[in-house]
């Protein structure tokens, strides 16, 4: 079991080779080197820290090994083989503290996110659902203190969604709600019901990462802008409260609409936003084909159309079908108390990509 | 007591039957104002209570609402170029196409002008719409805003106070460019330049709004015409004139030009729709030495 500590040698070698480098005069003046190296060697302290924990932890085992060979007293024997015990279970809570820390970092996972709700098959029940959707993820952002942003929305007749863009604004938004990607799937009996009969609905979740116009740069060639006008002359003679925008980017077909009642300029600005995130994923998605099944669990979603959670209202049951797990409590679910189930997912994730990176 | 989820759906049935279009989307508006509440969270509490003194003001509005008075004059605001302006029914509610006007008033002064002396009037200015957006983004220019309305002024007076510009916006009230006290290197307009006939024609809303912001004679470039008339003496040498209008004005607004005009570079710049909606004259370029 010891062998994973072995992975930290070149790994403190590294840090220390860091800190000499950034002593030399001609380095610590030289600011935009102290900054590169400064942050890498900021992305090294966690493991260094546990390298430094195991070589302390090694050295009393071995103290307390050479005590208990030369120890005659069996009273003495008997407590210092006690202690052995404890620094062995010490050892062991460190060697899963390394493992959790070598699985490599999701780079989304800090990013801001665009949420999508969509209702599926079912109707207006299925509306109903993605509304209750995305009430349980507009508390659930309120519980970590996240920002939302509704970018655009399409209600149906009896107050349901039949679709839903929010943005989520907060340091790891994407961290947590990108298990909620892929099909959802609500069993209970509707409001419209008269007969008391149980029906299945569905809605569709996407979860986007926001990306900045840094990292995906739109030219502005490729993309049409259109606004949604009846003809006529415009300007002074119309007076309208909606406004909205509609941003077609050619060479990939995506469409991204926006309407509300505030300022062009601002729906334009969340057009282009959603436009980018969309191209984004569509890009990881793509990338995401071409790696190997075992890198693909390490980007923690499923296919997006895949049906990951069912909610069975009589039973008072979620089962989440990725971990095949069940939940209980929906009505505290949906009202933001999602914790339980993303950790869940957060833990099976974890697992998944250690079990495949070979560490055993 | 009714949910905010009822009140949504009566609201948005209550201004569907009145023919008022977007009736959803003004729905919504309306029960964000009366409850005080962002969309997101109108949203998530669609089962949160309404109070009768709730219902009662949101009564008071679809009332309002109904008789066709704009919606921005009940409310006593619009959003414009991502602020919000305090409309009064003593101006032009503003127009999401005068965006354009002001990105390109941006754009022309960022690109070609020397930003430290800029010296800009924005004539007509009715709300301070333009004038305001323009001192937000434009940190070093001086604005002069005139207005024939001293009423207008006032409303844009509380604009430019209450978004912190007062100290580089000034007010002018009078006809057009004539209360100006130097000349500029910027001119920007959106007068009225609807024709006196078309107006009683369009929707009922604009029936609303003060004629004064709207007419522009028998075909709507009177105020133009006169605009493209005085500001020859009044602008300066390296100066541009970027004016607000209707599609088929451009070319007579373009031939105005070329006649007060003659060395000036014209060009014409697209709203959203697509359709030609600002013209830019801009004087003579300066000779590389």
């Amino acid at each position: 079991m010891d062998e994973i500590f072995d992975k930290l040698g070149p790994i403190v070698k590294r840090y220390e080779e860091i800190e000499s480098t950034m002593a030399l005069p001609e380095v610590a003046t030289d600011f935009e080197r102290v900054q590169t190296l400064a942050k890498e060697r900021a992305g090294l302290e966690e493991l260094v820290g546990i390298s430094r924990r195991w070589q302390q932890l090694a050295e009393e085992r071995g103290d307390l090994e050479s005590m208990l060979r030369a120890e005659n007293d069996p009273e003495l024997a008997a407590m210092a083989r006690e202690e052995l015990e404890e620094v062995d279970t010490k050892i062991e809570q460190l060697g899963r503290a390394l493992r959790v820390a070598l699985v490599p970092k999701n780079p989304n996972d800090e990013r801001d996110v665009i949420v999508e709700v969509r209702s599926g098959t079912g109707g207006d029940e299925a509306s109903l659902f993605a509304a209750d959707l995305y009430r349980a993820y507009s508390r659930y952002a309120q519980l970590h203190n996240w920002k939302i942003d509704i970018m655009d929305s399409s209600a149906s007749p009896l107050g349901g969604f039949n679709k839903m863009v929010f943005g989520v604004q907060g340091k790891g938004a994407y961290s947590r709600l990108k298990y909620e990607r892929g099909v959802h799937r609500v069993q209970r009996i509707p409001e419209t019901e008269t007969q008391g009969r149980i029906h299945t609905s569905t809605a569709t979740v996407a979860v986007l990462p926001q990306v900045d116009e840094v990292e995906i740069k739109i030219d502005p060639d490729t993309i049409r802008i259109d606004i949604f006008h009846a003809g006529g002359h415009g300007g002074q003679n119309v007076n309208k409260v909606a406004t909205a925008v509609r941003i077609v980017h050619e060479p990939s077909g995506l469409t991204v609409t926006c309407q509300d009642e505030r300022s062009q300029y601002k729906n334009k600005s969340k057009a282009m936003a959603m436009l980018r995130a969309r191209l984004f994923d569509a890009e990881e998605e793509r990338k995401s084909q071409e790696m190997s099944q075992t890198r693909r669990s390490q980007v923690g979603t499923a296919e997006r159309s895949e049906k990951i959670r069912t909610y069975n209202y009589p039973q008072d049951r979620i089962t989440d079908h990725r971990i095949n797990s069940s939940f209980h409590d929906i009505p505290k679910v949906m009202d933001g108390f999602l914790d339980d189930i993303i950790d869940a997912l957060s833990t099976w994730e974890e697992e998944q990509a250690l079990g495949e990176a070979g560490a055993s | 007591m009714p949910s905010l989820r009822e009140a949504l759906q009566q609201t948005h049935q209550i201004l569907e039957a009145s023919g008022i279009p977007d009736a959803r989307l003004e729905a919504e508006v309306m029960v964000m104002n009366v409850m005080r509440m962002p969309r997101q969270d109108i949203f998530a509490q669609q089962e949160l209570a309404v109070s009768s003194q709730q219902q009662e003001t949101l009564s008071q509005v679809i009332d309002r609402r109904k008789q066709r008075e704009p919606l921005a004059y009940i409310l006593g605001y619009k959003e414009f170029y991502g602020v919000n302006l305090l409309v009064t029914p003593d101006v032009l509610i503003p127009r999401p196409e005068t965006e354009t006007l002001v990105e390109h008033a941006l754009f022309m002064s960022l690109m070609g002008m020397e930003v430290a002396h800029l010296v800009i009037a924005d004539v007509g200015t009715g709300t301070g719409a333009i004038a305001l957006n323009l001192a937000i983004h434009l940190p070093a220019a001086r604005i002069y805003a005139t207005d024939s309305s001293e009423k207008a002024l006032m409303v844009a007076n509380y604009n430019i106070r209450r978004h912190n510009v007062a100290d580089r916006v000034t007010l002018c009230h009078g006809d057009l460019m004539e209360p100006l006290p130097e000349p500029v290197d910027l001119i920007v307009a959106n007068l009225p330049y609807i024709p006196t006939a078309r107006i009683p024609t369009l929707q009922p809303e604009i029936q609303w709004e003060p004629a004064a912001a709207l007419d522009g004679g028998e075909q709507g470039m009177d105020q133009i015409t006169r605009l493209i008339a005085q500001a020859s003496e009044r602008l300066n040498p390296q100066g541009s004139i970027l004016l607000e209008m209707d599609p088929e004005q451009v070319p007579l607004a373009e031939e105005l030009a070329r006649q007060y005009f003659p060395e000036a570079e014209t060009g014409v710049e697209r709203d959203l729709a697509g359709l030609d909606r600002v013209l830019t004259i801009s004087r003579g370029v300066a000779e590389e030495a």
